[in-house]
């Protein structure tokens, strides 16, 4: 497969095949690095393992927007940390939601937030 | 799980949850006076760390202190002991924050996103600002590698080119995959392989000069590459939709040398 095929591959299928998991769960550093070196062994070695193929360009220099002189290719890490922040977004806003109400069944609510302790942001406490 | 989430916002990247939600507050009774960020850019908690301290009741609301008035510093609660001189200054320096605000009683008190107060929080925004690096000093040349009527494998062509990776001579000869015989350009000319080189040697130079000619126009080549790209594209004195015609130009012509 040519080099724009795996560009391709790995930004629009590879790096979508975690979402689900980043969304819910702060994924540890070990697993984050080992993924990201699959998917640095895949785009410049075309995930053959005979031949061993020179890896041009840093993995961080990959992940760059393409307007900073990368790829655009998605860095986990910061992805997952943001869409965990949808989730502390949501209960601050949607307080009908079943997840703000789930919250407040098991950590009670306290004048209007939830309770320190609980959940994330109980005002800067 | 939960906890997961708590410490993803909480520990891993600092606090830059907290530092990008601001608390608006309309009625202010239901945004706490002392602990929310809701005037001034940081909750007063963390501002007057000492006045926190002192305070008697510390999760009093915003509605109840104005009730009272600011002009009593803000905190006409009561403190734990007497205040010392320079702590009443802090007293007058809080309320001189807070005088000019007015509640709004049909108004509710709301969050805001700072980063995108209209449309609130987005995972691609956070994203962005999360990566955000302060090494984009080439900003603006890089990314005219990207235009729309090139194929992919052109881009990336010129992306490699600007990154100074394409696998010439030197580079391999760097890595030690050819021996110092073999590092001659295929050009036949007498000189190692370099990237700047598509660029100066006598054979594709030549290429260069016959593209200006066509074009009826002179040019200087640059040094380097990106240079060559970043006046190619934006040759002086012509109009600005050329610029886009130039740089397909330069790719087409890269991109055959």
């Amino acid at each position: 497969m040519s080099f724009g095929g795996r560009l391709i591959l790995l930004k629009y299928v590879m790096s979508s095949v975690p979402i689900y998991f980043l969304s819910f769960f702060k994924v540890p550093t070990g697993i984050i690095s080992s993924i990201e070196s699959l998917f640095n062994f895949f785009f410049w070695e075309g995930g053959c393992e005979d031949i061993r193929k020179i890896a041009w360009v840093d993995w961080n220099i990959v992940c760059l927007s393409k307007e900073e002189g990368g790829l655009g290719v998605q860095r986990l890490r910061e992805f997952n940390v943001a869409l965990l922040g949808k989730w502390c977004w949501c209960i601050l806003v949607d307080r009908e939601g079943l997840w703000y109400r789930f919250l407040k069944a098991r950590y009670k609510e306290v004048g209007g937030r939830l309770k320190e302790g609980g959940i994330v942001f109980c005002g800067g406490g | 799980m939960i906890s997961g989430i708590r410490s993803g916002v909480r520990f891993g990247e600092g606090s830059w949850f907290e530092e990008n939600v601001r608390r608006v507050v309309g009625r202010g009774s239901i945004t706490y006076f002392l602990l929310d960020n809701w005037v001034g850019g940081a909750p007063l908690c963390v501002r007057f760390p000492r006045l926190y301290d002192l305070a008697e009741n510390k999760g009093v609301m915003v509605r109840e202190i104005a009730r009272k008035g600011w002009a009593d510093g803000g905190d006409a609660s009561e403190w734990r002991r007497r205040l010392l001189a320079w702590e009443d200054e802090l007293v007058t320096e809080c309320s001189s924050l807070l005088c000019n605000f007015v509640l709004q009683d049909h108004v509710l008190d709301m969050w805001r996103w700072v980063l995108d107060p209209v449309n609130g929080y987005s995972v691609k925004g956070t994203y962005q600002y999360l990566t955000l690096s302060d090494t984009s000093l080439e900003r603006g040349l890089l990314d005219t590698a990207w235009p729309k009527q090139v194929p992919l494998k052109v881009s990336i062509f010129v992306w490699r080119l600007l990154r100074n990776i394409l696998p010439t001579k030197d580079k391999l000869l760097g890595r030690r995959i050819l021996h110092h015989d073999d590092i001659f350009y295929i050009g036949g000319c007498w000189c190692t392989e370099t990237t700047r080189h598509l660029f100066r040697c006598d054979i594709f130079g030549s290429i260069w000069h016959g593209v200006y000619q066509w074009l009826y126009i002179s040019f200087i080549s640059p040094d380097s590459v990106r240079e060559h790209l970043f006046q190619f594209g934006h040759l002086a004195g012509l109009p600005r939709f050329t610029h886009s015609f130039f740089k397909g130009i330069w790719h087409a012509c890269v991109w055959i040398v």
